[in-house]
């Protein structure tokens, strides 16, 4: 899915393919101080990190006194759409990350067309509009703004018309 | 002793001076303009009123608004800080005039060190030596080549009202100086309203060294040794230190009684630094700087002398307490300022809204900050956000509590100089004291394009699995995401959409 990840720490360009993450992958916890404060133990280590996000969208991450400025690019959106199209012959719509439901958009008995922003959701400072796939009603909205949620946890459930 | 005092200035300095006037029961007075009303220095103050406006024109440098304050107030005395009206000898008599004690030297002091022409010509004759040169104001071009010939090129033109690298141009040749003494007199006019002119000569990578002098106003005259802060960009100090570990015990001593001699020459009283260029055999006066110093705490950590209240207490009218005898030297001091600058796009101003923040603490941490994790960075000021000093039993312990202070530090919202700081203070060139005025210029470029962070690979390697795992949550099973606490999480979204 993902094939490249740039992380451009100013000054330094760290290039990452997925096989390799994949190579490093581990134990990783992360438990947040706050929206933009986390602490990520990593087999024990532990990385205490400041997130923050600049204008145009990259992310500045804090990390013990030193700071990184990471670039990225497009890399959410590919993300958001290849989980759309997973669940494209479903109406029930999931959420593509983990992350703070930060707006609901729509209502119940909405008449909404397919690419409709139906959620925003916040992840890392990152504001991520969820779109609907299909066209249809909102049946029923499973989660309220200010929600917490997981990874493909279900957002509404549409009614085809 | 005062019963008030107002501070005429604001950020870590005038809480430096708030905390100095609690400890001696004297009441504070802040003032603030309209961006800062809800600033640190604000509300560590016992009273606190608006200057109204933002620019330091209508603000901290408005004469006027503030002595009004102060008479408003009943404030006994005005203590400036640095910067602002610090070294401005109007504001001084206007001050003493409104029967108000300006903590600080006389005007006429300040008057005769902020006249470049006058303090080299004062320097000359009170056997303090300075850099060789022209003595007098030179407006003829003939002369001025006569002199450069005679002490050799390159020459510095310097205005005679300038000051911290304003008004300067060095020049190689004969045909450069014609042609940069027209721009530098035209410049000088422009900046100072002066087109007074003068040549030295220039010295290339000189180090950077001063002398704390606390004189009360009955002639007692003290040295609290020396500071070294050659590591400055643009002539804006970043890291000092103190003592200096770039001179031998004989030069210090010649140091010091030149730096006494500078400061008996113009009748000095109450905290001033005298400031030298040293080029590894000979020191030169460079300047007085009549007010405390950004970089005061390292003298303070290496002799125990607080030097804010020593200024109030001689604004006072009393004597200063010790013999030049009382005073050791301790242990080594460092000094890093954190400005909200960008290292990495050429020290651009960033400013905003402070989001995390954690001071640093421990055995030998000073922590001297004008912030919080509510306050704001206005883009109207100078952008010194903290200091921070470790003082250790010797330079290493020192440099070595400094780094691991400052990466204990969090400051964010704003971008700053830490990783900077941090480059500079682990590379083998400050430890092994092989830097001069000019060497940040020399090495920025190189800060921008190497390898700067000095971190491991395999941390670089960590750190990009955690972004990954967590910007694009492609691993479902490797991550556990744990929000403990929504409800603060959900708050402090709430409070940043205000």
């Amino acid at each position: 899915m993902i094939t490249k990840i740039d992380h451009k720490l100013f000054g330094h360009k760290l290039i990452l393919k997925s096989e390799e993450i994949k190579k490093l992958s581990s134990e990783i916890e992360i438990k947040f101080l706050s929206k933009d404060h986390l602490i990520c133990n990593r087999n024990g280590r532990i990385f205490e990190l400041i997130v923050d996000r600049d204008e145009s969208g990259n992310l500045i991450l804090y990390y013990k006194g030193n700071i990184f400025l990471v670039e990225i690019t497009k890399l959410f959106n590919e993300n958001l759409n290849n989980s759309s199209s997973k669940t494209a012959r479903e109406n029930i719509v999931k959420s593509p990350m983990p992350g703070l439901i930060s707006k609901i958009k729509i209502k119940q008995g909405d008449i909404v067309k397919k690419g409709d922003p139906l959620f925003t959701i916040e992840a890392m400072k990152m504001e991520n509009e969820i779109k609907s796939h299909i066209s249809g009603i909102v049946e029923s909205i499973k989660v309220t703004e200010g929600t917490v949620v997981e990874k493909n946890a279900v957002l509404v459930i549409l009614k085809s018309v | 002793m005062f019963k008030k005092i107002l501070i005429a200035n604001r950020g870590e300095i005038a809480i430096r001076i708030i905390r100095a006037c609690r400890e001696l029961g004297i009441k504070s007075v802040a003032i603030y303009s309209d961006a800062d009303e809800k600033s640190l220095h604000v509300r560590l103050a016992d009273e606190a009123y608006p200057l109204h406006g933002n620019t330091s024109k209508d603000t901290y440098l408005n004469y006027e608004k503030i002595v009004d304050i102060a008479k408003k107030a009943n404030c006994e005395a005005i203590h400036p800080g640095y910067g602002f009206l610090s070294e401005n000898p109007d504001f001084i008599k206007f001050v003493n005039e409104s029967g108000i004690k300006f903590i600080g030297p006389s005007e006429q002091s300040v008057r005769l060190m902020g006249n470049k022409v006058a303090a080299r010509r004062l320097m000359e004759s009170h056997n303090v030596p300075i850099v060789p040169g022209s003595i007098e104001p030179v407006h003829e071009i003939e002369k001025l080549v006569e002199i450069a010939q005679s002490i050799g090129f390159p020459v510095l033109i310097k205005a005679a009202a300038g000051g911290g690298g304003k008004g300067m141009r060095v020049v190689f040749s004969k045909d450069e100086l014609i042609n940069g003494f027209n721009l530098a007199q035209s410049e000088a006019e422009k900046s100072f309203k002066d087109k007074s002119v003068f040549i030295e000569k220039f010295i290339p990578n000189p180090k950077h060294i001063e002398v704390q002098i606390l004189a009360d106003e009955y002639g007692n005259y003290r040295h609290l040794f020396e500071r070294e802060c050659s590591l400055q960009r643009r002539y804006q100090k970043i890291i000092e230190e103190a003592p200096s570990i770039s001179i031998s015990d004989e030069q210090r001593e010649a140091l010091y009684q030149a730096a006494l001699n500078a400061a008996k020459a113009c009748d000095y009283f109450n905290a001033g630094t005298v400031e030298f260029l040293f080029d590894g055999n000979n020191f030169y006066f460079l300047e007085m700087n009549t007010r405390v110093q950004v970089e005061h705490p390292v003298t303070e950590m290496i002799t125990g002398v607080d030097i804010v209240k020593e200024q109030i207490k001689i604004a006072s009218g009393e004597k200063i307490s010790f013999t030049q005898d009382d005073i050791k030297v301790y242990g080594h001091a460092i000094e890093a300022r954190i400005y909200a600058e960008n290292p990495f796009e050429n020290f651009i101003p960033s400013f905003g809204k402070i989001k995390a923040y954690r001071q640093p603490a421990g055995f030998g941490i000073r922590f001297e900050s004008g912030i919080d994790q509510y306050s704001e960075v206005p883009i109207y000021y100078d952008p010194i956000l903290a200091k921070l000093i470790a003082w250790g039993r010797n330079r290493e312990e020192a440099r070595i509590r400094l780094i691991k202070a400052l990466e204990e530090t969090i400051i964010s919202g704003v971008i700053t100089n830490i990783p900077f700081n941090l480059w500079l203070l682990k590379s083998d060139d400050f430890k092994e004291n092989l830097f001069d005025t000019q060497y940040i210029g020399r090495i920025q470029q190189k800060f921008e394009n190497s390898d700067w962070a000095k971190i491991e690979h395999e941390t670089l390697n960590e750190l990009s699995e955690i972004l990954s795992t967590i910007s694009f949550e492609n691993h479902k099973k490797e991550i556990k995401l744990n929000i403990q606490d929504k409800s603060k999480w959900i708050l402090r979204r709430k409070n940043n959409d205000n």
